[in-house]
């Protein structure tokens, strides 16, 4: 099996870790019972890192979560969550990661989860109204009470990282990194993160599931789906976006797996990402639908 | 999960970086509204 540390002293989890976000959220209808297998067959063969967030539903994903882990050993599985979108009354969304919404949505989502710690608990989006020294102090408070055991921050950029440092070991930054999403390369987001010893954990490394070529045309995609609403997904940019899936495709195959004619986007990924020229300490977070083909 | 027994070469990585240099792509990761939130300094 194949782990990674979450920064210096954080969790061990799985180099491939499960997202949980389009189980309940984003990429058309839910499927409870086909998640929760999903969830299990994760568990079954090593998997021990799952993420979510409180924005994920909303609320629903972390409630999902729990039911899962009820039916599990806690301590088979790192659980990952966020806070910083709230979710206002009349629905509308926005950031806050003022200390109280901190406290707030961290007791939330363990009850939620039916958890007494959440084993990293990371800052969805940077909030510029709240300056970041305040929110991960809040967050390190949370540390010291025992309610989660490492932080971490999520498309944060290098001097957001580094001021957060300074008031607590980071153990993880997020952010969207995949073959068609690489500008952490070049805007010293990985270089910062191997510098201050902050694992670096890529999202969406399938660019959300176009990668796979699995999606040809917006019709593949629920009529609900979020993605319909994204700039590489719009009908002129997906057909054009086409030609990188067919370069994927016949990309060098993986030496170490003759019965692959190709490896998966995937793998591409993490061996580009765990390259030595590029950065360590970075494993992926799978979805939903390939989860189902391990 | 075979995905992580796949070993890479330097030179399989510098091919694969230089054919991906070729390909350009179109859209941004997110809706400009999205955009405004990532990568904050």
């Amino acid at each position: 099996m194949v782990h990674r540390q979450l920064g210096k002293k954080g969790p061990l989890v799985f180099a491939l870790g499960l997202g949980c976000m389009g189980m309940s959220f984003a990429y058309g209808p839910a499927d409870e019972a086909e998640s929760l297998r999903v969830l299990h067959r994760y568990l079954e063969l090593g998997g021990n890192f799952l993420d979510t967030a409180e924005i994920y539903g909303p609320y629903t994903n972390e409630e999902l979560l729990g039911r899962f882990l009820r039916d599990v050993a806690r301590d088979s599985m790192v659980i990952a969550s966020k806070f910083g979108i709230r979710i206002n009354a009349d629905g509308t969304r926005g950031l806050d990661s003022s200390p109280a919404n901190v406290r707030r949505a961290c007791d939330a989502s363990l009850k939620r989860l039916g958890i007494e710690t959440i084993d990293l608990f990371y800052q969805h989006r940077v909030d510029p109204k709240v300056p970041i020294e305040e929110t991960v102090g809040a967050m390190a408070g949370l540390v010291s009470a025992g309610k989660v055991r490492a932080l971490g921050l999520s498309e944060a950029g290098p001097e957001t990282l580094r001021r957060a440092a300074k008031v607590h070991p980071i153990a993880a930054l997020q952010t969207e990194y995949s073959l068609w999403s690489r500008d952490v390369e070049t805007n010293c987001v990985l270089a910062t993160c191997r510098q201050l010893g902050i694992t670096f954990v890529p999202y969406s490394p399938l660019g959300r599931g176009f990668l796979t070529g699995a999606i040809q045309k917006l019709e593949d995609l629920d009529p609900t789906d979020w993605r319909r609403t994204n700039p590489r997904f719009g009908e002129k940019a997906l057909q054009a976006n086409l030609k990188l899936v067919e370069t994927v495709k016949n990309l060098p195959a993986g030496r170490a797996q003759p019965r692959h004619s190709w490896f998966s986007p995937g793998s591409l990924l993490r061996e580009m990402t765990w390259s030595p020229s590029l950065a360590r300490n970075v494993f992926t977070i799978l979805k939903r639908t390939w989860a189902l083909s391990m | 999960m075979g995905a992580l027994n796949v070993k890479l070469t330097e030179s399989d990585l510098q091919e694969i970086s230089a054919r991906l240099a070729q390909i350009e792509v179109f859209g941004e990761r997110y809706a400009p509204d999205m955009m405004a939130l990532v990568q904050r300094a």
